[in-house]
């Protein structure tokens, strides 16, 4: 087809990356000139077509994955409404007794309804992403039993962003059973909310009643959203193209050859790496916000300073926001509400006193949390060591909250001094690179491996010009990377202040809005890591 | 409401439950204190609190909680 | 409708001084020199950038086929006719239209010879797009040299000294035995070269034509990337641009090439003694166009005498190993 082959081959050519030359000078820049140029009434329908023209031109005949998730959801709702329309009518004048015995049948059909459809969505997305897994490690089962039984094991192809908007649909379903949300009788209007082009790749992962209507209440585009927009996208751009794709060549030679290196040098990759995943992954974000502030379409943060944060219980409230969020409100809750968790802490309240008392309850919720969340990461061993690994940090943190509490009342340590909580930032940075080092290792094993050099060989020796060259950088690279996050920390102690810079920048004289954004452009042409001996770093949460 | 006002002083105490409005926003009141809280307010005021009450909107002050617990012993 | 206007012209206002100040910058990282310590890309080919005016005879532009398979000192050597190798890893037709007009800039070569592998490789516009706009606005190629700049750079002139010995080959001599299984078995199929690749060699031919250069299209013998589908579509179009074809793949007779001592890599690229038979081939077809002078005595020639003992040089000392 001539018109995929408008974006064929080559590292910058492939859209799944917002950043692609495929997407940012062709596909975006047609996409606002012709949603400019319709009629008001239209531009929905036009941002539904160009969100499925998108999808295909990325992932081809799979659009047919996210239409019938679409279709799905929109049945399946519109039943879970009947069934409430029916309940309302048929509780019309009864007696209160009566009333919660009819509530109690209309209750248990609905819940079936749900539960049908929630396994079908989810069943797909563990068919197509965990059957493989699945298999291989059921046969690794057969031959240790030695059974002469191996399965073939399956390999699907799978569309961009299943992970995503299959959480999102599930969303939608539940909200609508708990009637939080009528079900949506406009097929485009549930259509363009599943599908919005700058969401599908990586997220956020939106609540219907978050973006929803304002999609299908979008207007022309406004030049002050467009110039902030604008500047969005390039600081999410400055994040991946000057540190993202600078640090590749070393993240990805000491993570495929740990073994060569010290330990010191190991961890130093390690950081390296989460320093590539946050600029990667929250630079994406920018560009996703920044393109829906085009539109005048606000999507929920995914990202609040994560490095700021003082625990790990904090840090999954400020890193991949949306996605904690959707376990907290799908899982965490719901199981803890449920009728035997309920009756696990009232016992456990009485026994053991109201702050360990929940703790029970509260563990096997996010035992569960945090089995699925390594899980939708991906499917292999390292990713579920990577849910437990964080699993056990925040209940030991839960756990050990009044020990640590006497400890600082014992010690005459004030939780609020400065120098306390820097000591906590720091501690939590490093458990969370560990946790990213696992994360990244090729196998579990591999990522043990690592860290048993982390700690046994905590050397630096061999670092030097030599050793960053066989690693793919020099001493001016990591020079500019630190730059770079001193340029983004000042950023982010504004944000976390409450600034929002773009708009502070906006009330300033033109001559100093003109100079910083020249700044800006001019610093990511310079030093961003493109070009003739760059390899881009794949987007990588594109691939969950 | 003093019912109310004693039960969150006791599981989670040093905070003024008359003024403040994101309890939950805020995370002064994490998902464990929730867990407890729930369990309390449908001890001390018969109700059954299901998760999809669960939300910053009925959780951030103690004002939406006690609307919250007015409007589910009237549902009962 | 005046602050639609009052927008469009800030718009256009800011973009201009962004373009002003991305026009400064790309004089500034602009390498002075044509060597890759100054930053230019593909150093080999490039040369040819510091070659005499009006001093070489034939060029070829192609891809890895052509700095494996020619060897201008040898053709140097026998017939005394200067050529030059313009490839490129991978090379692209937009480049090689590029490297063109650019050779054209300080030579006037008679011959010009397109190596055909390159028709079939396929790429995205956005390729097109990113190699436009490093054309136009060099600080996107060479940006990378703010590692590297030195003050001297802002002063001094773009003046190109690096003469490459070898004229753009690499010299290889290592064996890798290639599987002729199935080369060059008749079909009369055809493989369709991409439009755009149509396009550019159109430019090519005309550009030629403007030129007075004789446009020569040209198969390099390789097992793994040639075959008869390919040869069908390359003779079909040099007959539509009305330009010779030259399929070394089907002349065994006067280009003996041996499988099993003649490629470097199991019959992708051949090695040097693979490209003595093609270079004798194509110094004989340039001798038989009596368009060039014996030029081995002549004294403004000499330096290719220089760099030819110097590669004689190299060769026994890479013996010797």
């Amino acid at each position: 087809m001539q018109l995929s082959t408008l974006f064929l081959g080559g590292r910058y050519d492939t859209m799944t990356s917002y950043f692609s030359i495929a997407f940012l000078v062709i596909f975006l820049p047609v996409c606002l000139i012709l949603y400019s140029l319709l009629p008001q009434k239209l531009r929905k329908y036009f941002l539904l077509v160009a969100s499925y023209g998108f999808f295909w031109l990325v992932s081809g005949k799979l659009v047919i994955y996210l239409l019938l998730t679409t279709l799905s959801i929109h049945y399946f709702g519109l039943w879970l409404d009947r069934i409430h329309r029916a309940r309302n009518e048929a509780v019309k004048g009864v007696e209160k007794a009566e009333r919660k015995e009819i509530k109690k049948r209309f209750l248990k059909q609905s819940r079936w309804v749900l539960a049908f459809a929630i396994v079908l969505h989810i069943g797909v997305l563990l068919t197509l992403k965990y059957s493989p897994f699945f298999t291989t490690n059921l046969n690794a089962v057969f031959t240790m039993l030695k059974l002469p039984l191996q399965l073939q094991v399956p390999s699907y192809l799978m569309p961009i962003g299943i992970s995503f908007f299959t959480l999102q649909a599930v969303s939608y379903l539940i909200d609508v059973y708990r009637e939080t949300i009528p079900a949506d009788d406009n097929i485009f209007r549930l259509g363009l909310f599943m599908s919005f082009f700058p969401q599908i790749v990586e997220g956020p992962i939106c609540r219907y009643d978050q973006t929803a209507q304002q999609l299908w209440e979008v207007k022309g585009i406004e030049y002050h959203n467009l110039s902030l927009g604008l500047q969005r996208v390039a600081f999410g751009l400055m994040k991946k193209l000057v540190i993202a794709d600078r640090l590749n060549p070393l993240v990805k030679e000491v993570f495929a050859n740990y073994a060569d290196y010290e330990g010191g040098v190991i961890a130093l990759a390690s950081l390296c790496y989460t320093i590539q995943l946050y600029m990667d992954f929250s630079g994406t974000m920018d560009a996703v916000m920044g393109i829906g502030q085009i539109f005048g379409v606000s999507m929920p943060e995914n990202f609040k300073r994560p490095f700021f944060s003082k625990t790990i219980s904090e840090f999954w409230m400020r890193w991949h926001i949306s996605l904690g969020a959707w376990f907290k409100d799908y899982i965490f809750y719901p199981v803890t509400m449920s009728k035997p968790m309920k009756k696990l802490t009232t016992a456990a309240r009485k026994k053991l006193g109201n702050h360990f008392g929940p703790l029970l309850a509260g563990a096997v919720a996010l035992f569960l949390v945090w089995l699925c969340n390594g899980l939708w990461h991906g499917a292999g061993w390292n990713y579920i060591f990577f849910g437990m690994y964080h699993f056990g940090f925040i209940l030991l943190g839960n756990i050990a909250a009044p020990a640590v509490k006497w400890l600082h009342r014992k010690c005459h340590i004030n939780p609020e001094w400065f120098g306390y909580r820097v000591f906590q930032i720091i501690r939590t940075g490093i458990l969370v690179v560990i946790g990213e080092m696992f994360f990244r290792a090729s196998t579990l094993q591999a990522g043990f491996a690592m860290l048993r050099q982390m700690v046994t060989n905590f050397r630096f020796a061999t670092l030097n010009g030599d050793l960053l060259k066989q690693m793919g950088v020099d001493w001016k690279d990591m020079g500019i990377v630190l730059v770079t996050i001193l340029i983004i920390f000042a950023i982010s102690v504004w944000n976390e202040k409450g600034v929002i810079v773009r708009e502070a920048l906006a009330k300033k004289p033109v001559v100093v809005r003109w100079a910083v954004l020249y700044a800006l452009i001019l610093f990511i042409v310079i030093f961003g890591a493109y070009g003739a001996g760059y390899i881009p770093v794949d987007p990588i949460y594109a691939n969950f | 409401m003093e019912q109310l006002l004693e039960i969150l002083e006791d599981i989670q105490p040093d905070v003024d439950y008359n003024t403040c409005e994101d309890l939950v926003d805020g995370h002064i009141l994490d998902s464990l204190s929730i867990i407890s809280l729930v369990a309390e307010l449908e001890d001390e005021f018969d109700i059954t609190i299901p998760a999809v009450e669960i939300i910053p909107a009925n959780f951030n002050s103690a004002k939406a909680m006690w609307n919250m617990i007015e409007r589910l012993q009237e549902e009962e | 409708m005046k602050k639609a206007w009052k927008n469009i012209l800030t718009t256009i206002l800011f973009i201009g001084i962004l373009i002003a100040l991305l026009w400064i910058l790309s004089v500034i990282f602009q390498p002075r020199n044509n060597t890759s310590a100054e930053g230019i890309q593909d150093e080999q080919a490039n040369g040819i950038l510091a070659e005499p005016e009006n001093t070489i005879d034939a060029v070829i532009l192609g891809d890895s086929e052509t700095y494996c398979g020619y060897i201008p000192l040898e053709l140097w050597r026998t017939y005394g006719i200067t050529t030059y190798v313009c490839g490129t890893t991978q090379q692209k037709m937009y480049y090689t239209c590029d490297f063109l007009r650019k050779t054209f800039e300080t030579q006037r070569p008679k011959v010009v010879f397109l190596e055909t592998n390159a028709f079939f490789r396929d790429y995205g516009y956005a390729q097109i797009i990113t190699n436009t706009l490093e054309d136009k606005l060099p600080i996107f190629r060479y940006h990378d040299r703010w590692k590297t700049i030195q003050t001297q750079d802002l002063i001094d002139d773009v003046e190109y000294t690096n003469i490459e010995r070898d004229k753009g080959y690499h010299y290889y001599t290592k064996a890798d035995p290639a599987d002729t299984n199935g080369y060059m078995q008749e079909n009369s199929g055809k493989i369709s070269i991409p439009k755009k690749n149509l396009r550019y060699i159109r430019e090519i031919q005309k550009y030629c034509e403007e030129n007075d250069a004789r446009l020569v299209l040209i198969s390099t013998p390789s097992t793994k990337n040639w075959n008869y589908k390919k040869h069908n579509s390359v003779e079909e179009l040099a007959k539509e641009l009305g330009v010779e074809y030259i399929d070394l793949n089907l002349q065994s007779d006067q280009v003996a090439i041996d499988w099993n001592t003649d490629s470097r890599d199991k019959g992708d690229h051949l090695n040097y003694n693979g490209a003595m038979k093609v270079t004798d081939y194509v110094g004989k077809y340039l001798k038989e166009t009596e368009l060039f002078e014996d030029k081995r005595e002549n004294p403004d020639y000499a330096d290719w005498n220089t760099q030819l003992e110097a590669f004689d040089q190299y060769k026994a000392e890479q013996q010797e190993q």
